[in-house]
């Protein structure tokens, strides 16, 4: 019965080491995904018309906002990953991804570009790709360590929490590094990378964290 | 004689998380009560079971408590959670699982097997409303099983299994002596 398990639990207590607040752990998250940032950028080099994009409000929305969803996603998926936290944690990434997305509809409606053959070399798109799969994939690493460390009762709110930060990690390297300013693409590669890493944590994150959840007491 | 102060959960949470094993325990057995009658409220049955959950829980997870916030919710969101997970359990057995009830049970003593008169059971059964006399041909006569007759039927598996019963009563109630 329960009172011989909590006889069981109290006689094999060991001390346990406290959790860190939630902007430190989000902020460890976001470091090691800005380092895989920076460490394409030292491999790639910046965006050749950086100071031009830098001129326009598309570019800035688009920064911006991808940078917000990442800050605001690594910071409610820590508070999500402890036990009676908020729910309306998860709607802190979502101020970001309206400024994002407002970014890409500032640039579709100004000046709508179509798509042609050719206007993206081969290389470019791979590279594209390459941004975008490298520093997703070290933010989610970095995001699903952090929600392993803690202990989610709610597994998909603290998964596409995570999911958006890594999301708002790789549109910000990609906005940075890559000339894409065509609007097809930019709303191409913005929101199939956000698709895409939103669909990875929730159908990878979540079950290691179940399995996390389903190994024995500490 | 004045009362004994309640126990702070804060506190005593802080201290098992130093590894204090009497304040841990002396928590344990004060949320006792409280976690019972929330899985009580929530569940119909496995309630112990559910309680052991949430303080296995619990114990994994002493780590992320901080003894700055409030106790309580912290407590109540991982109650909340490992009942959820027993509801949902519960919803997959009853949809996997067929319950025993009289109806399907059948035994070996020979007073048990009556004699029948074939002739009048295949005019009591004929009697049955065409619901009930399919239910008792697929499951009963031909031996499916209830997946296998909501498969072929396009019923439920709830409505098979009640067809069943009315038939078998309408049959003991014609047939009786």
């Amino acid at each position: 019965m329960s009172e011989a398990l909590i006889a069981g639990l109290a006689r094999d207590i060991r001390p346990v080491r406290r959790l860190r607040p939630a902007w430190q752990r989000a902020g460890g998250g976001l470091l090691l995904a800005l380092a895989a940032a920076a460490a394409l950028a030292v491999w790639h080099g910046p965006r050749p018309n950086l100071a031009d994009a830098l001129a326009s409000p598309g570019f800035i929305w688009r920064l911006a906002g991808a940078a917000f969803t990442a800050v605001f996603g690594a910071l409610a998926a820590a508070q999500l990953s402890v036990p009676g936290r908020s729910p309306l944690w998860l709607a802190a990434p979502m101020a970001g991804i309206c400024v994002w997305v407002a970014g890409i509809g500032h640039g579709c409606a100004s000046a709508w570009v179509v798509l042609l053959p050719g206007m993206l070399a081969p290389e470019e798109a791979a590279s594209c790709l390459l941004t975008v799969v490298l520093t997703g994939l070290v933010a989610i690493a970095a995001m699903t360590v952090m929600l392993r460390r803690g202990a989610p009762q709610r597994l998909v709110p603290a998964s596409l929490a995570a999911g958006l930060a890594a999301a708002g990690c790789a549109g910000a390297t990609l906005t940075l590094l890559h000339p894409i300013d065509a609007s097809a693409m930019v709303l191409a590669w913005n929101i199939g990378a956000m698709l895409l890493l939103v669909g990875v944590e929730l159908l990878v994150g979540t079950r290691l964290l179940r399995l996390r959840a389903a190994g024995a007491p500490r | 004689m004045s009362a004994e102060p309640k126990p702070n959960w804060s506190e005593l949470m802080a201290s098992a998380q130093s590894g204090d094993g009497a304040a841990y325990a002396c928590l344990l057995a004060e949320v006792l009560p409280w976690l019972r009658a929330l899985a009580r409220h929530a569940l119909r049955d496995e309630t112990e079971d559910a309680v052991q959950d949430i303080l296995l829980t619990l114990h994994a997870a002493r780590h992320t408590y901080d003894p700055d916030r409030p106790f309580k919710p912290w407590l109540a969101a991982i109650a909340r959670a490992r009942i959820a997970d027993r509801q949902r359990g519960q919803v997959r057995r009853f949809r996997r699982e067929t319950m025993l009830d009289q109806t399907h049970e059948t035994f070996a003593a020979e007073p048990a097997n009556m004699f029948m008169d074939a002739e009048a059971l295949a005019h009591a059964v004929a009697g049955l409303p065409a619901g009930q006399r399919q239910a008792l041909e697929l499951l009963k006569l031909k031996e499916m099983t209830l997946q296998e007759a909501a498969a072929q039927t396009g019923l439920t598996i709830t409505a098979l299994k009640v067809a069943t019963h009315r038939a078998i009563a309408a049959l003991r109630r014609k047939l009786a002596p």
